[in-house]
Parts: structure tokens; C-alpha cells; sequence
């Protein structure tokens, strides 16, 4: 399975004035979703007896990511360790966990989030599949493995979907999938002791197209909102109704 | 420049992502499936209609090998995929077969003088805009409601057929379709969304009231649907949900997560009730209301109600 | 899971000053020891002025002071006196440090700095988990034998707590009781994001060196003091009261900070910085009176502020260099082996803790002194402002004007003999 070491969206600092965003002390964290994916891929290891690798991309402060990824349930990690400066997008991040999946040995299935917390792309999953040359089953709540056939049930709008392929193939999940438990005190002890591997780039022998970020980011600007924030916390309840519905008919917002 | 293609299973969409290719370049094609979907998009004054046919009535993601395929003999510089969960795995694959950039839900997009292209996306689920730059083929998904549908009165676009081979590994077992309300939240005047913070089965009689002295719709945060199963999915606002822009939203119990907030952006007033002062989204209210929902909603509606 | 975490000889729970630095000393003794944090890393629940002493840093292991992601050196020691709008500022910077000399004492940001010693400790053989919390301890036959976290127990020969201020463990242990009001203050700290530059020519300081600021009589009256210290790129402005008379004061510590910020002799110091993170913490404050009769029992001890290891001298306070050397004195105890207790103590007394402690006790008595806080900031003020002025009269004496200034602020000459004999016997 694949997870994403992001920075917490919820402490980016946005300069109001510039909307430059500082997220230099924004604590960083296993994408939200790539959580659930963990438990989803564990059962499913599980439940073809199969070892579960957890597979990241990132710079080198990533290591903490692993330690939390092995508490969660993966079995043995392997961090690819992106080179300092380069800019990683769909395309380079695709093709360098493509790379690393065809390093490792037989695998029989490969689960990414729909979407990660910071981009949201829903890219990597399918791009990787395509790379891959497996068939692809994307935004799958339900996930089932019987001997060499994957049943799934995707989520489409507010259609539910069943479909079947056969193995190895790409999943994408999305959270519902399963829940995300807090690990314990042995499970975090434990992770620890499982193995994990750090693989520079440059080892995956990629031609220079396959890292060479298609896209050139111009731009990055936090968003600053631009509210009233009129507080009414004092008071009794009705006085509090009776603010906020007088600012409300002046706003003329009442029918 | 040999023109933009646009792709959706959806032909309403499609002939939206037509109307915002016509404001990108002179030649736009539309790729649809099956004739049915043509006879609509011959009328939106595409350059011309290809139609992608194959034996059966395969899913759409069947046909990417045969998207990428023709984005290739064709030379196209750009494709644009409706945002669905179909078009996000059709655009990313043929991104992928064509070892081009991709931007996920583009909300402006650019053509620049020198060929070159431009857009805008959301990152942090709204918590900062990026624009990226890139030459050479793209793929950018556009979301439903950037554009109004193309319809160009008394036109026919030319319609090209062209057989192709689909891949049918992924096999369809059966599709069912979740409790739907028809509800649309992208029209509503007023929106009463709930939150887990008041989210017991005896608290959505209290959100209803609320909503029924308004005169607003009902919605609710993600969790509310996917976790809860207590309203429809299409009821969630959010950026894997829907985006409103009413004139007034009033969030119940609702923290106000960067992933929600975003849905509602452009709503002209904002009310937020929440025991918790800190909530993330007194940051992002006009009215900020401390106290139980439990308590304050139905001496809203009441005072809502004395104004008729 | 594997037999050998099954059971430990350590536990260690909290992974603060104390429980770190015990964990590593145990940990290169060969000791398998367990740190426990509830925390999603070392570091991240933590409230420091921080403002630390290097001396307890060498006493962990000599040479980690020069290893440390410390802020800045402290060059520069102000005190500030302040009243409503107005203050006086004491100054003092030492000769220049020698070239390879360690500096007395540095700043500290505890997110960055305990991460950093806990990877350490790990990097000796600790086995850290963090994102836990400890519920219970693991009691038989009057001894305690392990923790409870989650629903799982773990064993172990002896367990540490280093659970900090009000450490419900040491409460559980029996060792101590319910802390009272009294026992404790309450401190609140802002960091505020400054560049580097900007602070050096704000605070007169080269780079890599800081200045420390304490400063009275902005508490409206409450017993306490604030504090100001740099660090690299930030500076923490904090506020220690007690908050059994916060109540009377009808103001609250968030207010009494904001109301600080906003003091001339603080805005200029910190304009155009943005907030950076704001967190609320209670630190003990009866010194060696509050550190428990007993400090182990078979197969648990207490060290650290959880062992009331904590000097509050009202415009300082001292945590973490005590920590630190308690963590070590009880990494040494469970080494040495034989009674607990009596280890533990004689490691202690090694270390100088105890003396350090007792000396300081009178300052209690000192900080008891109700004026303290805003007359005599006042009482100060008034006098060095009329030396100041300057007109048309004849100067009076000092003596004179100090009288005034007494009855101006209400003070009996009576008043300010007995406090300066207090004063004169707490030193
Ligand atoms: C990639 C990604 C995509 C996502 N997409 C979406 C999306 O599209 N839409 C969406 O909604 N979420 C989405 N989320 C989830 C989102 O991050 C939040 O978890 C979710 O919005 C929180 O829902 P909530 O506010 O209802 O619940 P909570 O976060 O649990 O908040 C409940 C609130 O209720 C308050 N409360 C409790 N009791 C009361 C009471 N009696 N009266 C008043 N207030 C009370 C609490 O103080 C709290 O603030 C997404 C997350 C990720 C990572
Ligand atoms: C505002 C303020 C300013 C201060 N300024 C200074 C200063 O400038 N210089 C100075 O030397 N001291 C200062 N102190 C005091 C100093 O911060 C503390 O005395 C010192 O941090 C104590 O260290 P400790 O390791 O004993 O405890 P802590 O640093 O408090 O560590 C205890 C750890 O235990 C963890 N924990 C608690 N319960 C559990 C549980 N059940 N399970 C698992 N983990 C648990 C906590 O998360 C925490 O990480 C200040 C204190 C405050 C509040
Ligand atoms: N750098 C990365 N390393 C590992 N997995 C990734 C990486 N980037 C994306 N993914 C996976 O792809 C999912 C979707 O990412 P995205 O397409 O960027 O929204 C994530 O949730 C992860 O499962």
C-alpha cells in the first residue's frame, strides 16, 4: 500500500497580508485517508495471507511517517527517498512507485487513497495502475480477495458499483473503507523491531523523463477568509438568537 | 495547434467542458460514447463529435487505452475530463499513457502566448491556491458547474465514429443505486448543515425545523452521510461533496474543517453554531454563536417564525 | 508481538526532561527500558519558558550541551519593573564568553529540542512510544510490576514516572495526595515568530546569542512574573501566576498576557511578530515543601516535576534542569540496585538537587509578599521617575521623595522593614 507524509493543513501558517504560506512549522503526518488504506490493506494482507509492504515517497523527514505506518499494521516499509530540491508531481510520484513496486517481488495487489490531504489529485492511484499495466478499480468502499479474483464495491456518485478483476491489480479506497484505529502500546513498540528499507531515487534507475516533473508550480497562495466573525458568546441563549437574527434581517438573508 | 478534446460519460458535463474549451481555442472536439450521447453534443458547436464505439456496452473506463490512443494519432495539445470518479481514474490513466501533466480540478485555466498552459487548483483542500504551468499535451479535470452547458442553436457538429478496442478486465457484477433525495444543493437560497455535534437520530427533527422556518435545504458534513448514514451522500457539502453558494449557511455542530469549509466558500452569510469557541469554524463565520445546538436551534427557528 | 517487549526492566512514563534523560542513562547502561508518551511525539505536549541551565545537560552526559538544537546562548539578563504604562529596565550583559567556553544557560524550544533528545535516547537503545497514554499501574502484592495503556498491560521491573506536574501515577503510587491550589500556578506562553535579525538589534545581541527578560508588576497584582526569552527565530513571552487569586483580580492569565503585549515596554520588542503557538500549563510552586516524604516503593519512583522538582522563584522558574538531574539520579538508583528509596536519595544528594532546593525555600516566604507584585514595582517607579524630573525646583532629597512615594502607594515604613527582613533571611 502506498501513504503519503504531509504537512497538517489545519497549521499552515498564511501571511494575511502577502498570502504566503509558511508550512515550516506545520506538524507533519500520514495523509489523513492513507490511515484507513493501512487498515483496509492489512485486512486484505490478512486475509490471503500475504505480507503487507507500506511504500512512501518523501523527503527524509518521512522516517517518523514510517514508524507510525509500521505501528498501524505494515509489516515491513519501504521509503523512497526523494531528492532534495526536485519537485515531485503526479507523473514523477507514479513513476517512481511504479518503479519500486516492480523491485519488489510478487505482488499481487497495490491500494492508494482516493485522494491525499494536501493534493487531493486523485491521480496517483490510476497513473500508477496505468504504469503498472494492471487493471485498475478506483473509490472502493468494499474490498474482498478470493484466490486470484478481487471483488470490490466502488462508490460512484450515488450509484454503488460491484466489480471483479483478476490479481495483481491497483485499488484506490476511499476512507469508509474501514476505520482507522489508534495503535497501541505493543503495536508502536512493535513497529520498532519490523524491517524497513530507505532506497535513494537515483537506485531505481529511472531515465531522467520519468523524475522531471511534468508541471511547473508558478504560485502557491494560502487562502485567507474574508468574514465578519461576529462572536456572541455572552449571554443568555435568547439574547444570542436575538443578535444573530437581527444581523441577519439587516444582512437580508431571511426570507 | 490542433484543438482540445473533452471527455465525459456524462453528456451534460460534456457539453459544459465544451463551453470551456470554446473560450480556450478555435478547435474543440468532443469524445462521447455510444451514439445516444452524440446527438445531444452535435448541438453544443464543437468542431466536431467523435464517437468511440466498441461491441457491448462496456464501463467508460473501458475505453482509456483507446482515449490516449487518439489524443496521440491526433496530436491533441489538451484534455479535459469531467471531475467524476469515472473522469478523475479516465483523465489520470491517460495522463499516464501519454507520460503528461495532469491538474486535478482546474478552476481557471490559461492559454499563454507561447503554447504553453496554465491553471489554478486547490491544494490542502482549500486551504491554498497553486498555479502550475506546463507545456506539451495535459490532461485537467474540470468539476460540474465551472461553465454552462454549450448549446449553439441550429448547429451540427460533423460526427466522426471510430471503432476501438476497450479493456474489459475489470468486469461490472451489478450497480445499485444509494437512497437519493433529489435534492440539489447547488440551487439553494438557504442551507442548514449538520454536524456531528448534532448528529443523534433525535437531533435531525431539530435541524428540520430549523431548515423549515428558513425555508433551506438540509445538509450535513461528510461524516454525518458516510459515517452516520443518517442523510444521502449527495446531501454533504465539502470537497469531496457538494459546493453551494447560498445566500445563508448556518452549520450546526460543525467544526469547520478546511475539507468542509471549502464547499461553501461562497456563501454571502455564514452562521456557525458551536459549543466550542476554538472550533475552526468561528474562523471562517460572520456569526459566531457559542453555545448547545441542542438549546439555540430551536429558539432560533422560533425567532425565525415571529418575523412572518 | 515478540517475547523480549514482554516484559522490560524499565518502564519509563512521560517522555519530558526527567524521563528522557533517565531512559537514555539507563539505556547506556544496558538497561532494556520502554519510554512512554501520550504525546504524538516527545516534546509536543510540553510548556517550557524555556530558559535551561547547561550544567544538567552535562550532568546527563558531558559534551551534549555542544550536540543540543539549542536557541540562543543567554548573553543578556534584564529585569523589568513595570505599572500600567510605565517601567524601568535593568540591564545586564557579562563580559564576552571565552571562545569554547559553554554558555551558563540557552534557550530551548521543547517541540524541537525534546524530539531531538528522545531520537537520541532511541539511538542508545530506548524503545519509544509515542501516541500512548498510560492509564494505571500494574500493581501485585503491594509492588508495583507494570503499567496499563489501551486495555494492554506490560511488565516491568521497575517503572518511572516522569509524568510531570500533578502526575496521577505518583497519586496512584500512594506517594502523594491531591495537589492543592495553593501548590500550584499557572502559566501561559505565546511563541511569537520574529527573524533572527530583528531580534538580535532589538535585544542587543550577536547572532546565535539571546537575551533573557523577567519582568514584575504586570500581573495585576497576583503573585508571579513574566517572562521573555529568545530564541532563534521566535521569542517566548509567558505569564507564571498563582490562580487561587486570579478570581479577585477579575482578569484572567490570557488576559493579563494580552494585556502585556500591549505595554509600551513590551510592544516595540515584539511588533510586526505573529503568533506562532499559544499553550497554558501548571507548574508547582512549594519548592521542597511540596517534594513527597517518600519518593519510591518497590519497583516504582518518581522523579521530575512529577517529584515536585520544580523551583517557581516567581520571576524565574527552574524545571528543567531539575528534571534532568533527577531523571539521571534515578536512572543511577535503579542501576545501583538494592533499596529504591535510599538510592535514589543518595544519587539525589550526588547531584546536588536537594541542597539546590532547600536553599531556595525562603523564596517562598519572599514571593508571599503580597507587594511585591505591584506596589513595590510602583513604589520603584515613582521614585526613579521623580530623579528623573527635571524643572523649575530645587531638587528635593531622595529621602524625601522615597517617603512620598511610600505614602503615595500606601506603604508603612513598618511594611517594607519586616518584608526586607523576610527578604534578607529567604536569601
Ligand atoms: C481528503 C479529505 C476529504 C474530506 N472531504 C470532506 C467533505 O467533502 N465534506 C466534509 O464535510 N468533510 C470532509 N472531510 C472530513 C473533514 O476533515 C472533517 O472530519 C469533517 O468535516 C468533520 O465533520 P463534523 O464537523 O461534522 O464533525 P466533528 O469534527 O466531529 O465536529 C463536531 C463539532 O460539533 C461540536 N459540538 C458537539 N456537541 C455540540 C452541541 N451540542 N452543540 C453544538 N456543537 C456541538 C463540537 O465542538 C465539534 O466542533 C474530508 C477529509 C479529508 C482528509
Ligand atoms: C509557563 C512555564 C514556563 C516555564 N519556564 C521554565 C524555564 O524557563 N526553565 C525551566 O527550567 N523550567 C521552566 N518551566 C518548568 C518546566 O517546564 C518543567 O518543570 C519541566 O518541563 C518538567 O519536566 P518533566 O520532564 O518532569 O515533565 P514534563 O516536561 O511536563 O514531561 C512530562 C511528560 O509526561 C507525559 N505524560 C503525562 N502523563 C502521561 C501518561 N499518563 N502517559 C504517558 N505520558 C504522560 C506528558 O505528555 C509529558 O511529555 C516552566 C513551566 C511553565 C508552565
Ligand atoms: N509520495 C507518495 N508516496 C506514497 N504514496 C503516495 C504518494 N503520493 C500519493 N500517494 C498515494 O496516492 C494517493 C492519492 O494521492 P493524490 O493522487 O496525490 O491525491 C495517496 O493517498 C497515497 O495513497
Amino acid at each position: 500500500m502506498c501513504f503519503k507524509w504531509v504537512a497538517a493543513e489545519g497549521e499552515l501558517r498564511v501571511d494575511p497580508a502577502t498570502r504566503a504560506v509558511d508550512a515550516s512549522s506545520a506538524r507533519r503526518k500520514i495523509s489523513d485517508y492513507d490511515r484507513n488504506t493501512i487498515e483496509a490493506a492489512r485486512v486484505a494482507a490478512g486475509s490471503i495471507g500475504s505480507e503487507l509492504v507500506g511504500l512512501t515517497f518523501g523527503g527524509p523527514d518521512a522516517r517518523t511517517g514510517i514508524k507510525d505506518a509500521l505501528a498501524r499494521g505494515v509489516d515491513r516499509a519501504v521509503h523512497v527517498v526523494a531528492d532534495e530540491g526536485a519537485r515531485a508531481d503526479g507523473h514523477v510520484t507514479a513513476h517512481v512507485l511504479a518503479a519500486q513496486v516492480r523491485r519488489l517481488e510478487d505482488v499481487d495487489l497495490v491500494l492508494c487513497t482516493e485522494g491525499a490531504s494536501d493534493t487531493y489529485a486523485h491521480e496517483t492511484g490510476p497513473r500508477l495502475g496505468e504504469l503498472l499495466g494492471w487493471p485498475v478499480v478506483t473509490n472502493v468502499r468494499e474490498l474482498t480477495v478470493e484466490g486470484r479474483t478481487l471483488r470490490a464495491v466502488r462508490v460512484l456518485g450515488a450509484d454503488l458499483e460491484t466489480v471483479e478483476c483478476d490479481l495483481p491489480a491497483l485499488v484506490t479506497v476511499v476512507p469508509e473503507v474501514a476505520p482507522a484505529p489508534i495503535p497501541g502500546l505493543r503495536s508502536v513498540l512493535g513497529a520498532a523491531k519490523k524491517p524497513s528499507e530507505q532506497v535513494p531515487v537515483a537506485d531505481l534507475g529511472l531515465p531522467a523523463g520519468a523524475v522531471t516533473a511534468r508541471t511547473t508550480v508558478t504560485s502557491f497562495l494560502g487562502y485567507v477568509a474574508a468574514r465578519r466573525r461576529v462572536v456572541l458568546a455572552d449571554g443568555a441563549a435568547q439574547d444570542k438568537v436575538d443578535a444573530l437574527v437581527a444581523g441577519l434581517a439587516q444582512d437580508g438573508v431571511l426570507r | 495547434m490542433t484543438g482540445i478534446y473533452v471527455f465525459s460519460e456524462d453528456p451534460r458535463l460534456a457539453a459544459e467542458l465544451a463551453t470551456t474549451a470554446a473560450a480556450l481555442a478555435d478547435e474543440v472536439h468532443v469524445v462521447c460514447l455510444g451514439a445516444d450521447a452524440s446527438r445531444t453534443l452535435t448541438a453544443t458547436g464543437a468542431t466536431s463529435v467523435v464517437v468511440l464505439e466498441a461491441a457491448g456496452a462496456p464501463r467508460p473506463e473501458a475505453y482509456v487505452a483507446a482515449l490516449a490512443g487518439l489524443m496521440r494519432d491526433r496530436g491533441a495539445d489538451l484534455l479535459l475530463v469531467g471531475a467524476t470518479v469515472t473522469g478523475w481514474e479516465v483523465g489520470a490513466r491517460v495522463a499516464a499513457l501519454l507520460d503528461s501533466a495532469l491538474v486535478s480540478e482546474a478552476s481557471v485555466i490559461t492559454a499563454l502566448p507561447d503554447g504553453a498552459w496554465q491553471a489554478e487548483r486547490v491544494m490542502y483542500a482549500g486551504g491554498a491556491v497553486q498555479t502550475e504551468t506546463w507545456s506539451g499535451p495535459g490532461v485537467v479535470t474540470v468539476a460540474p458547474g465551472r461553465a454552462v452547458a454549450a448549446a449553439v442553436p441550429g448547429s451540427a457538429s460533423p460526427v466522426e465514429v471510430v471503432a476501438v478496442d476497450v479493456d474489459t478486465r475489470v468486469r461490472v457484477v451489478s450497480r445499485t443505486a444509494r437512497v437519493r433525495s433529489g435534492v440539489d444543493l447547488a440551487s439553494a437560497a438557504r442551507v442548514v448543515c449538520v454536524g456531528m455535534g448534532l448528529a443523534e437520530p433525535g437531533d435531525l427533527a431539530l435541524a428540520g425545523d430549523l431548515a423549515d422556518a428558513l425555508d433551506a435545504e438540509v445538509a450535513c458534513t461528510r461524516p454525518v452521510a458516510e459515517d452516520r448514514g443518517l442523510l444521502p451522500t449527495e446531501r454533504y457539502i465539502g470537497i469531496s461533496g457538494a459546493h453551494v453558494h447560498p445566500d445563508l449557511y448556518v452549520g450546526l455542530g460543525v467544526s469547520g474543517q478546511v475539507q468542509h469549509t471549502v464547499g461553501f466558500r461562497d456563501a454571502k452569510v455564514v452562521v456557525g453554531i458551536n459549543t466550542n469557541p476554538a472550533a475552526p469554524l468561528f474562523a471562517v463565520c460572520d456569526y459566531a454563536v457559542v453555545g448547545d445546538a441542542h438549546e439555540i436551534v430551536p429558539l432560533l427557528a422560533a425567532a425565525v417564525r415571529a418575523r412572518h | 508481538m515478540s517475547e523480549d517487549t514482554e516484559a522490560v526492566d524499565v518502564i519509563v512514563v512521560g517522555a519530558g526532561l526527567a524521563g528522557i534523560a533517565c531512559a537514555y542513562r539507563l539505556a547506556l547502561a544496558g538497561r532494556s527500558v520502554v519510554l512512554v508518551e501520550r504525546g504524538t511525539t516527545a516534546g509536543s505536549k510540553n510548556v517550557s519558558g524555556g530558559r535551561l541551565y547547561t550544567y544538567a545537560l552535562e550532568a546527563v552526559e558531558p559534551g551534549l550541551t555542544r550536540a543540543a538544537p539549542f536557541e540562543r546562548a543567554v548573553v543578556r539578563e534584564q529585569i523589568v519593573m513595570m505599572d500600567d504604562d510605565r517601567s524601568m529596565t535593568v540591564s545586564l550583559a557579562g563580559p564576552p564568553a571565552a571562545a569554547g567556553d559553554l554558555p551558563a544557560s540557552v534557550t530551548v524550544l521543547r517541540s524541537r529540542f525534546d524530539a531531538w533528545f528522545a531520537d537520541r535516547a532511541e539511538a542508545a537503545g530506548v524503545m519509544l512510544a509515542t501516541g500512548i497514554r498510560v492509564d494505571s499501574l500494574l500493581i501485585e502484592d503491594g509492588r508495583v510490576v507494570g503499567i496499563m495503556a489501551g486495555g494492554e498491560e506490560m511488565r516491568a521491573g521497575v517503572v518511572v514516572a516522569a509524568d510531570g506536574v500533578n502526575s496521577f501515577l505518583a497519586r496512584e503510587a500512594g506517594l502523594v495526595g491531591e495537589l492543592s491550589a495553593h501548590a500550584v500556578g499557572i502559566g501561559v506562553k505565546e511563541v511569537i515568530a520574529l527573524d533572527a535579525a530583528t531580534i538580535e538589534d532589538r535585544f542587543g545581541v550577536g547572532p546565535g546569542e539571546g537575551a533573557a527578560t523577567l519582568m514584575l508588576g504586570c500581573t495585576a497584582g497576583v503573585h508571579g512574573g513574566a517572562f521573555l526569552y529568545t530564541n532563534s527565530g521566535s521569542v517566548s513571552l509567558g505569564i507564571v501566576v498563582s490562580p487561587d487569586q486570579m478570581t479577585a483580580s477579575g482578569t484572567t492569565t490570557h488576559g493579563m498576557l494580552q494585556a502585556l503585549k500591549a505595554h509600551p515596554a513590551l510592544r516595540p520588542l515584539i511588533a510586526g511578530g505573529t503568533t506562532l503557538e499559544y499553550a497554558a500549563h501548571l507548574v508547582r510552586e512549594d519548592g521542597w515543601r511540596g517534594v513527597p516524604k517518600r519518593l519510591a516503593r518497590g519497583g516504582f519512583l518518581v522523579t521530575g516535576e512529577a517529584a515536585g522538582f520544580v523551583l517557581n522563584l516567581g520571576y524565574t522558574v527552574r524545571g528543567m534542569d531539575l528534571a534532568l538531574v533527577s531523571g539521571v539520579a534515578a536512572a543511577e538508583a535503579i542501576v545501583a540496585g538494592g533499596d529504591l528509596e535510599t538510592a535514589y536519595r543518595a544519587a539525589l544528594d550526588r547531584s546536588g538537587l536537594p541542597a539546590t532546593m532547600r536553599a531556595a525555600d525562603g523564596y517562598a516566604d519572599l514571593m508571599g509578599i503580597e507587594r511585591l507584585y505591584r506596589t513595590y514595582p510602583g513604589l520603584v517607579l515613582d521614585v526613579v521617575q521623580s530623579m528623573f524630573t527635571v524643572d523649575a525646583r530645587a531638587p528635593r532629597p531622595l529621602r524625601t521623595q522615597v517617603r512620598a512615594a511610600m505614602r503615595a502607594n500606601h506603604v508603612p515604613l513598618r511594611a517594607v522593614l519586616r518584608d526586607g527582613l523576610v527578604g534578607v533571611r529567604s536569601i
